[in-house]
């Protein structure tokens, strides 16, 4: 009797002691250990990466730039799995609520920001080499920049709309705090903590280089990571959304006197997979970087990616692979002239009868890897056209003239001829033609503080014109955020 | 409990053993019509001897003391006491029992006495829920008892369905947070997957903190015991069971979708008001009239009548050292859905051998094999079920000349635009997903009683379950294009738990009794998955994931939880009328950080049986009398393994072609993945419980009203967080709950008359649900977009826009303002509280009649819940007008100006928007069971060399009353297109005894 007291006893004390409590995570580690080497710093920063090929960035900010303006349309042979709101149809339709706006952009951008976050708080912890380090600092701190930037163009009215540009932008996020309640920063605020990131990162990347390339750290050349020119594009953007053209002309000036060169003149050609055929234009059609001469900072969308949720762009714009959500106005096709090889961004994939394009800038391989495509986030063109309008507007007309019509003629259209005002209005036009569905029609839109009108205007909507100023060019904040956070304030408009 | 009390208690019994001369007694116990009856038990009262009857009923007792009295008592058989006197034999027979306190029940860490409980406990018997048509022993609780929620969830073959016991005390959502704790012959469990119910010999479930406290912190649920058959004592018996029968889906207001001529018209309408037109070949909305198209019902096209079918064979064994139980059944039920089915194979084996007096080993052995065909994909386009509502009635299951080439495969059709291509009666025949399941579950349990009256066990078990997924969608399956894809997930959960327990029985004196149990309890699970996925097959017949030409994914989850537990529990009796006992259980788990780790829980608990005072005998009235009150404090850990660490995962790769070209390559990367709380602690509920037995006219009616209070304070749920810290939610304690009711059963004897017997059993249960507090600076929480918690109002509530019906001029819906007024923009709507949740219906319960006559026997039982709302999810993204068919509810939709209707214009886009339009009053009354059975006379089956052949016709939920127009309304929060529809099944039934 005793004996088995004693041995229950026993028991009792040998089984109760707190290691048998202590269970660990086989597929999780602490932040500590997983930011404690160079080589972590790395894998998180890719991490970070994969953020911008999910649905936020990688589509919903894209496909909202033409879908939310005179460029876009819902297709008449739209498939009813088109009109899920994970396809944003709202982003045409314009009957935007808590519900219906840019919930993945909003999400992700901060799952991108709090990760590189994340990244150079442990900075000062982790033994860096010092090239790795200010490399590493320099990617974060553009990454930091671009993701608050890109959520303003969603989320906020834009730069002038107040003349202080006091209205409200987005959080400025510098640190992670799970459970604080940030209240909007104002455009002010976003525009100088962005450009202080910007400025700051810019000679870290000089004095680096590509030392993660070098050092085997990473595959892949360096378009595909925020590099020098890329902090260098993102500045020069943000001076032309102010409307700042001097500083914007110096930076694109730069930017034009840099390594790359303008992509050749497009070709077209047909192509033919998994049941599709197509005459696409050769630089855009396939699986490579798209016009490499020229890019500056692409993703490579693949439905292997870590963060990848379902909505490539293909998926989104082409029938093929997808559910055709969004296509092309009649009002862009209308500006283009019968012979410019941009019409081949654009295809009827129903044989009869004829119904509206669908949007083929981005083929892929027409069904070889389903999703997989090059998005240029950041292209030289894009400064080519800035440095026109900008010099069109406080500069050289004649330099102007010719750096519009290198990309005219590299289309196989017609050469820009006019002056003064007008010419300001053909270079606009022009960058509406050749930046389609690249992510800029509705944040020029709100840069020139214009309407537009919808003339083909498709029947799932009302909203067949808009006059500025406008509460749909400041998309409402997602419901999600409002109910967990009370120092948010929504939009004007929405509830 | 001190080494005193042991040897007090020695002492105690030696001494009363040699006080008196010693004689001995000899009989047989019979029942009522003369058969014997082995294994009564048989004591001399005031005395420590005692025995059981042989298999003739025999016994031979050595009795001491003056005017011995000897007590005879059997499981089911009234107790009878009988002063021996003189008599060296004492015969006897005894009476069937009505139900009474002396019926012995199940309880934690032990058996005991009804009368002694002082908790609240429900008790379900083998025959109310044996030969049941139903695969899943929750959904045969629905009704069972006062109390205990059961929703079936699901008519997918196989499903499990879900309990809440009075009341939700938990903020988490999902039904595995609010399900009670299982314990299958006293080891915890965390499912009732893959068992035949038919070898449940009782079910109790445990209620109020006194019976559930010793349990800890998975108690706060409450605690649902299984006990599994054991042999009985005699002559070996076998008995053959067999089913065969039919289902259908349930459909009580014929929910259906648009036929042909319905679909075109209601698009041609849509277009015209849009401005198109549907005759103009060339527009892309035409849509003509012809009256020779086809006209597809999809719905009827993927469901059937299916198979159910069960077979049985027990075996049963005992002498008075041994007992034998042993089971092999077969089941097998085809699903209303086609392509669905579910098998399950089960054996089992309850063995126990006292070779010696003070020794006894337990073990009990299950193991199973279930394998389950599910719907390829279950809700979606791609789903089999969901998919058919939305194709156009005028399409075609196939191919025909019209068909483009392209979207022909293997002569189906895929040009189904309405569907995004899929064709789920290609999918049926094409693609599969298998899920095979298998079960080892063995339990041993030893016995030791160094001295009398002191029990010492330990118990040690493994439930190891393993399952495999296949599934392969065909490379001729033109709604994707993967060319070919197939899965592989293998998954595996182990519980292991280990328990000792030492028990004293301790009579101070006659009237004073106190027993001790001490106990220590260790449980570990763990769950790992691996997933793999590949595309690119070179044929079909070879459809395995390694043979896909393009690996996709592969993934690994792990979970993995322990607990050690002391605990310890004291009972003391009075004159056998009143009862105190109390419990203390502490708990250490690794769900929370170091430094709050550990929590203690207790409870007390006092009980009265009044029946033996003198007021009540001079009543007639009330036969039975006890009270019983306690109050105790239990825990919930029911949160993710590892929530409260933050952590990194690996993940985010980023998959770039490297520098120079070729194909992409991946950068590794790793991810923040929980924002982890180390200040998480656990949930806690305080339950106050009252209750009152009583039996009517000499316990012809014997009841139980009970009110309960539950306070559940620091609930665990994830919190929505502001999303720019790069995370949506964080697990916190971030409120208190109340949960008050009241619960009322009856059981009465109706008529008992010669042959004739009518029994009547009813319970119903109110429970009211409260949200009192809400940390953090709001007092609002939102679950999801659709309900929201505050103080004051019950559980996730609906909170949705307010509409206000169709604007009869224009067509368009329209929603009331926070104004007052209307308005057809969703932006002005204002978002109010509405409907009622169906996670706290009003009441529910259910009324069952048992009426027998000679052999044959008429069971039935009707169930019903009442007051709540459900969201019709399914309804609203399915009235959608994008060329997908719409509900027929949609027919009296605005058509011209003036139309008063709540249906929006054809080409309304408003069904994007939620609103308390798609709510609807879930209340129903269900006739769940009816069986049917004859038992052949004696003579007759004697004949065949067998006994009790039994003929039954059995029902399961064979008809419903309802004004929920879709085909369940017992769904949950959401009527969802990937709900699998409940069955209606009806079956024949034969069994034997040889």
């Amino acid at each position: 009797m005793r004996k088995t007291i004693y041995i229950f006893t026993i028991v009792l004390g040998v089984l109760g002691c707190d290691d048998y409590l202590d269970v660990q995570p086989e597929t999780l580690i602490t932040p500590d250990l997983a930011l404690n080497t160079e080589n972590d710093v790395a894998i998180a920063l890719h991490g970070a990466y994969s953020f911008l090929n999910d649905d936020g960035f990688g589509m919903e900010h894209n496909v909202i730039a033409d879908a939310a303006t005179d460029n876009g349309k819902i297709p008449t042979d739209r498939e009813s799995a088109g009109a899920s709101s994970d396809r944003i149809p709202h982003a045409y339709n314009l009957d935007l609520t808590r519900q219906n706006t840019a919930m993945e952009l909003w999400r992700e951008a901060y799952q991108a920001i709090s990760a590189v976050n994340n990244i150079l708080a442990r900075l000062d912890v982790v033994e860096f080499d010092p090239d790795f380090e200010a490399r590493v600092q320099a990617e974060c701190l553009t990454m930091r920049a671009l993701l608050h930037f890109s959520l303003t163009e969603v989320f906020a009215q834009d730069y002038n709309f107040t003349s202080d540009q006091s209205h409200l932008a987005v959080p400025y996020q510098t640190e992670t705090e799970p459970g604080s309640t940030p209240a909007r920063s104002t455009m002010a605020e976003v525009y100088s903590q962005c450009l202080s990131d910007i400025n700051k990162a810019l000679p870290l990347f000089e004095s680096a280089g590509d030392v993660l390339v070098k050092d085997g750290y990473r595959a892949g050349g360096e378009i595909y990571f925020l590099n020098y020119y890329a902090a260098l594009g993102l500045r020069a953007r943000m001076h032309f959304y102010s409307t700042d053209y001097t500083s914007a002309l110096a930076d694109a000036n730069e930017l034009l006197s840099g390594p790359f060169t303008l992509g050749p003149t497009y070709t077209v050609n047909e192509y033919t997979n998994d049941g599709e055929t197509g005459e696409f234009v050769d630089q855009w059609y396939g699986l490579a970087p798209i016009l490499e001469s020229e890019a500056i900072f692409q993703l490579d969308i693949d439905s292997d990616d870590g963060n990848f949720a379902n909505r490539s762009l293909i998926d989104i714009y082409t029938a093929n692979n997808g559910n055709a959500a969004h296509a092309v106005s009649q009002d862009l096709l209308d500006l283009y002239e019968a012979d410019d090889a941009r019409l081949h961004w654009y295809l009827d994939e129903a044989a009869t009868p004829a119904l509206d394009l669908h949007v083929f800038k981005y083929p892929g391989g027409l069904g070889i890897n389903a999703d997989a495509h090059h998005f240029p986030v950041i292209r030289l063109t894009e400064f080519q056209l800035m440095a026109a309008e900008c010099e069109a507007r406080i500069g050289d007309a004649a330099r102007a003239l010719s750096l519009v019509n290198a990309i005219t003629m590299r289309a196989g259209a017609g050469a820009v001829t006019s002056t003064g005002d007008q010419l300001v209005e053909d270079i606009i036009t022009e960058r509406r033609k050749e930046l389609a569905f690249e992510g800029h029609r509705l944040y020029d839109l709100k840069r020139l503080q214009r309407g537009f009108v919808r003339n083909d205007c498709a029947s799932t909507t009302n909203v067949c014109s808009v006059t500025y100023p406008t509460d749909l060019y400041a998309w409402p904040i997602p419901g999600a955020e409002l109910d967990a956070n009370p120092a948010m304030v929504q939009n004007a408009g929405y509830n | 409990m001190g080494k005193f009390t042991i040897y007090f208690g020695v002492i105690l019994f030696l001494w009363q053993f040699n006080a008196f001369g010693q004689s001995t007694v000899s009989g047989t116990v019979t029942s009522e019509n003369g058969d014997a009856l082995p294994g009564v038990t048989v004591v001399v009262k005031n005395a420590n001897n005692g025995t059981i009857t042989d298999i003739e009923g025999k016994y031979n007792l050595s009795i001491t003391g003056e005017s011995p009295v000897l007590i005879f008592s059997f499981v089911g058989y009234e107790k009878q006491e009988v002063e021996v006197g003189s008599r060296s034999t004492v015969n006897i027979s005894l009476t069937e029992s009505l139900q009474s306190l002396d019926e012995v029940v199940v309880i934690a860490y032990g058996a005991t006495e009804k009368r002694k409980f002082t908790g609240s406990l429900t008790t379900v018997e083998s025959q109310d829920i044996s030969q049941i048509p139903q695969a899943s022993p929750i959904q045969m609780m629905q009704g069972r008892a006062s109390g205990v929620l059961v929703e079936d969830g699901n008519g997918q073959p196989g499903s499990m369905g879900s309990i809440i016991i009075r009341g939700v005390g938990t903020l988490q959502t999902g039904s595995s947070t609010r399900e009670p704790l299982y314990v299958i012959d006293g080891t915890p469990t965390s499912s009732l997957s893959a068992l035949n119910p038919n070898d449940i010999a009782s079910i109790s479930i445990l209620k109020d903190a006194s019976a559930t406290s010793i349990y800890g912190s998975r108690a706060s649920n409450g605690v649902v015991l299984i006990t599994t058959k054991t042999g009985s004592v005699g002559g070996t018996k076998f008995t053959f069971n067999a089913q065969y029968g039919f289902s259908d889906i349930e459909n009580p207001n014929n929910f259906r979708m648009m036929d042909a001529s319905e679909y075109k018209n209601y698009y041609r309408e849509a277009y015209t008001m849009a401005g198109e037109n549907p005759d103009d070949p060339s527009s892309g909305f035409y849509l003509p009239t012809n009256a020779d198209s086809l006209n597809t019902n999809w719905v009827d096209d993927v469901t059937r009548v299916g198979k159910t079918q069960m077979y049985e064979l027990t075996m049963s064994n005992g002498t008075d050292k041994s007992n034998l139980y042993s089971s092999v059944s077969y089941f097998n039920q085809e699903g209303v859905v086609i392509g669905t089915d579910f098998e399950r194979f089960t054996g089992r084996v309850n063995y126990s051998l006292a070779p010696v007096d003070n020794f006894k080993v337990d073990l009990n052995v299950l193991g199973a094999y279930t394998q389950e065909d599910l719907e390829f994909n279950q809700g979606g386009r791609s789903g089999i079920f969901s998919g058919a509502f939305n194709i156009a009635p005028t399409a075609s299951p196939f191919a025909s000349a019209s068909t483009p080439d392209a979207l022909s495969g293997l002569g189906y059709n895929f040009n189904l635009p309405s569907n995004a291509n899929h064709n789920p009666i290609a999918s049926d025949a094409m693609n599969f997903n298998e899920r095979a399941q298998i079960r080892v579950f063995p339990t041993v349990r030893l016995t030791y009683d160094p001295v009398e009256n002191l029990t010492l066990a330990s118990s040690a078990s493994v439930d190891y379950r393993v399952g495999e997924r296949n599934l392969y969608q065909s490379k001729f399956y033109l709604a994707e294009t993967d060319n070919g894809r197939a899965e592989l997930e293998n998954e595996t959960f182990t519980d292991a738990n280990f328990n000792v327990t030492a028990k004293y029985d301790l009579a101070i004196s006659a009237d004073h009794q106190l027993s001790p149990l001490l106990g220590f309890e260790t449980f570990k699970s763990t769950y790992t998955n691996q997933y793999s996925d590949s595309r690119d097959f070179a044929f079909d017949g070879v459809n395995n994931v390694a043979f896909g030409g393009v690996p996709l994914s592969r993934d690994f989850a792990y979970n993995s939880n322990t607990l050690v537990s002391f605990f310890a529990r004291l009972n003391y009796s009075f004159q056998n009328k009143l009862f105190v006992d109390a419990t203390y259980r502490r708990d250490g788990s690794s769900r929370f950080g170091p430094e709050n780790r550990w929590g203690g829980f207790y409870a007390f608990g006092a009980g009265y049986d009044l029946t033996g005072e003198p007021f009540m005998q001079s009543q007639s009235l009330l036969s039975t009398l006890k009270l019983r009150a306690s109050y105790g404090i239990q825990g919930n850990n029911a949160i993710g393994d590892f929530g409260w660490r933050n952590s990194y995962s690996s993940g985010g790769q980023f998959i770039v072609p490297p520098t120079g070209g070729g194909s992409g390559l991946p950068n590794a990367g790793s991810q923040p993945d929980t924002p982890g709380n180390e200040n998480l602690k656990w949930e806690q509920s305080g339950s106050f419980n009252v209750g009152v037995d009583f039996g009517i006219i000499d316990n012809r009616i014997m009841g139980t009203v009970e009110y309960y209070k539950r306070s559940s304070i620091d609930l665990l749920a994830p919190r929505l967080i502001s999303q720019t810290s790069g995370f949506t939610e964080i697990i916190d304690n971030v409120g208190n709950v109340d949960n008050s009711g009241v619960e009322i059963s009856l059981n009465s004897q109706n008529i008992k008359s010669g042959d004739f017997e009518w029994n009547t059993n009813f319970n119903i249960s109110l429970n009211t649900n409260e949200i009192v507090a809400l940390n953090g600076e709001a007092d609002t929480l939102f679950a999801d977009d659709r309900t929201v918690r505050i103080v004051g109002q019950p559980l996730d509530q609906w909170y949705l826009p307010q509409y206000a019906g169709v604007d009869s001029d224009t067509g368009n819906p329209v929603y009331y303002t926070p104004e007052g007024g209307v308005s057809s923009d969703i932006n002005e709507a204002s978002r109010a509280i509405s409907g009622q949740s169906s996670l706290t219906p009003d009441f529910y319960g259910a009324l069952t009649n048992t009426l027998s006559y000679k052999g044959l026997s008429l069971s039935f039982m009707l169930y019903f819940k009442s007051g709540f709302d459900v969201y019709r999810d399914n309804l609203q993204n399915l009235s959608l007008p994008s060329g997908n068919n719409q509900p027929a509810s949609n027919l009296t939709r605005w058509q011209q100006a003036g139309d008063q209707t709540d249906v929006p214009r054809a080409d309304d886009q408003g069904a994007q928007y939620d609103s308390d339009r798609w709510l609807e009053d879930g209340s129903y009354l269900r006739l769940r069971n009816i069986s049917l059975s004859y038992l052949l006379p004696n003579s007759a089956s004697e004949k065949l060399g067998m006994s009790d052949i039994r003929l039954s016709l059995r029902g399961v939920n064979a008809l419903t009353f309802t004004k929920f127009n879709g085909f369940n309304p017992d769904v949950g929060l959401y009527e969802e297109d990937s709900d699998y529809p409940l069955n209606r099944t009806i079956t024949f039934g034969l069994s034997a005894t040889f």
